[in-house]
């Protein structure tokens, strides 16, 4: 394997001579990354960068090498990277790029073997991870109120939901007077109460939501200045004792998404305190 | 359930008399496992220390600070069959009171109902309703400008058919008691589930 790396390596030394790129390794020629160098012959006067430290199969990699003028037989291998394009890019440098193999999941080594120009080696590796499946994308934010609507001195419930690693978030509104401040459970939630300002006059109000320092949604808000801050009284009188009436067994209050699947809780009778 | 009356006030002999009886009941309660007792027994205690009833007031939110509850309050009333009507779903941040019932600090059992989750909301209003814990606060803003407070007493999970309505509902004889009820238990083929998680709440004060 190692004769056919240099066979190979001396090809690209003839085509990097000429200054035209040519395709070096295929996947199946690499060596694997633990047989392609040892730590008796390294050299930092080398190195090589890949423009991402992971990708999916397919995906295009840009690679980056540095080296002596005038070095050669440069060459780059790895299993997890085919079609491989260098060309020179002066100054010592070497620049190319290549396409994730379609391999397993998993980390690979990438390695760079060449002779400078005093004959010593050159070597130097990188890391490359392959994913097949793409990440999850991050979690849109979302903007909850308890209540589109209120009145002076009124508390609103505010629920933002962001992905696990946002710094902050917090609503603005000239309806609560500026800024609300949310506090997080650790999680992507994050909670808080927003009072409808004393001052408030009637009539329709943005509230502006940020995650992490930008703004990523507006929702309507209505307000009514005016009424002493008191919520609106129901439509609803209560009934005289001699007309209440007891409901029959229980009562419906959940349905779980469609992805769920655990249970709650035990379903036994039972009680604590 | 009926449960006891205030009892009336006692020397101290007899206060610890009295104790020792309840303890004894109250263990006698928990060795049987049955629940529908342990309520009488709570309650019993809670009456000792219980607020008078308010006048009736219709409640507009309510707050469980351990919980992290703070919601508006919307009404149910019952359906054709005489069951109590389910919560809106387009509303999973609200809870409800039902307003056939007594209103919360009035004398009797009030009830408010809220979601555990809706198929659009896996946390809704109640959704850690059953973490909660014996003296823990529940405080129902009401219209008349008033708050009325009250401590948990027990948390009860029930299977739905066979749902204690005379432990929930019953008579208070005259004490102002709070329900809160969401469900719980395990999941049915149709993502419902199979019990009620019912908070069961005495009257300590207004503010």
């Amino acid at each position: 394997m190692r004769k056919a790396v240099t066979l190979a390596a001396v090809a690209l030394t003839s085509t990097l001579a000429l200054g035209a790129a040519a395709p070096v390794f295929a996947a199946d020629a690499s060596p694997s990354p633990s047989s392609s160098h040892n730590a008796s012959s390294s050299d930092s006067s080398a190195s090589l960068r890949l423009s991402v430290a992971s990708g999916k199969p397919g995906a295009e990699v840009k690679v980056t090498v540095k080296a002596p003028q005038g070095s050669t037989a440069l060459s780059v291998s790895s299993k997890a990277l085919e079609d491989v394009r260098l060309s020179p890019a002066g100054d010592g440098t070497w620049t190319g790029t290549a396409k994730i193999a379609k391999v397993a999941d998993g980390n690979y080594g990438v390695s760079l073997t060449g002779t400078a120009p005093d004959g010593g080696k050159l070597q130097a590796t990188a890391q490359l991870t392959v994913r097949a499946e793409t990440p999850p994308p991050a979690p849109t934010s979302s903007l909850k109120l308890s209540a589109d609507s209120g009145r002076p001195g009124d508390k609103v419930g505010v629920t933002i939901r962001t992905a696990a690693d946002a710094k902050n978030a917090y609503v603005t509104s000239d309806a609560f007077g500026g800024r609300v401040d949310l506090k997080s459970d650790g999680h992507g939630t994050w909670t808080g109460t927003a009072v409808v300002a004393k001052g408030v006059k009637t009539g329709y109000y943005g509230v502006h939501a940020f995650a992490g320092g930008k703004e990523f949604d507006t929702v309507k808000f209505s307000t009514e200045a005016g009424g002493g801050g008191k919520p609106d009284v129901k439509p609803v009188t209560p009934l005289k004792p001699s007309e209440h009436k007891t409901p029959k067994g229980s009562v419906n209050t959940g349905q779980a998404p469609a992805d769920t699947a655990a249970a709650a809780g035990t379903a036994e009778a039972t009680t604590h305190a | 359930m009926p449960e006891q009356p205030t009892p009336p006030r006692r020397d101290g002999r007899a206060r610890r008399a009295a104790a020792l009886a309840g303890a004894t009941a109250l263990a006698a309660v928990l060795a049987c496992g049955c629940s529908a007792s342990a309520s009488s027994g709570s309650d019993a205690a809670a009456a000792a220390k219980a607020a008078s009833a308010l006048p009736a007031s219709v409640p507009d939110r309510i707050e469980i600070p351990d919980i992290k509850v703070d919601a508006p309050l919307d009404t149910v009333g019952l359906d054709a069959q005489g069951e109590m009507q389910e919560p809106d779903f387009a509303k999973p941040d609200d809870a409800a009171w039902y307003k056939d019932g007594p209103t919360p600090g009035e004398a009797g059992a009030a009830a408010i109902v809220g979601h555990m989750d809706t198929p659009q909301a896996p946390k809704a209003v109640f959704f850690n309703l059953k973490t909660l814990k014996k003296g823990e606060e529940i405080q129902v803003h009401r219209a008349d400008g008033t708050t009325a407070v009250f401590a948990v007493d027990e948390v009860g999970t029930y299977k739905k058919d066979d749902f204690p309505t005379d432990k929930v509902y019953g008579d208070t004889h005259g004490a102002a008691r709070l329900r809160l009820i969401t469900c719980g238990g395990d999941l049915t083929a149709d993502r419902h589930w199979d019990s009620n998680v019912v908070v069961f709440a005495h009257l300590t004060g207004r503010t």
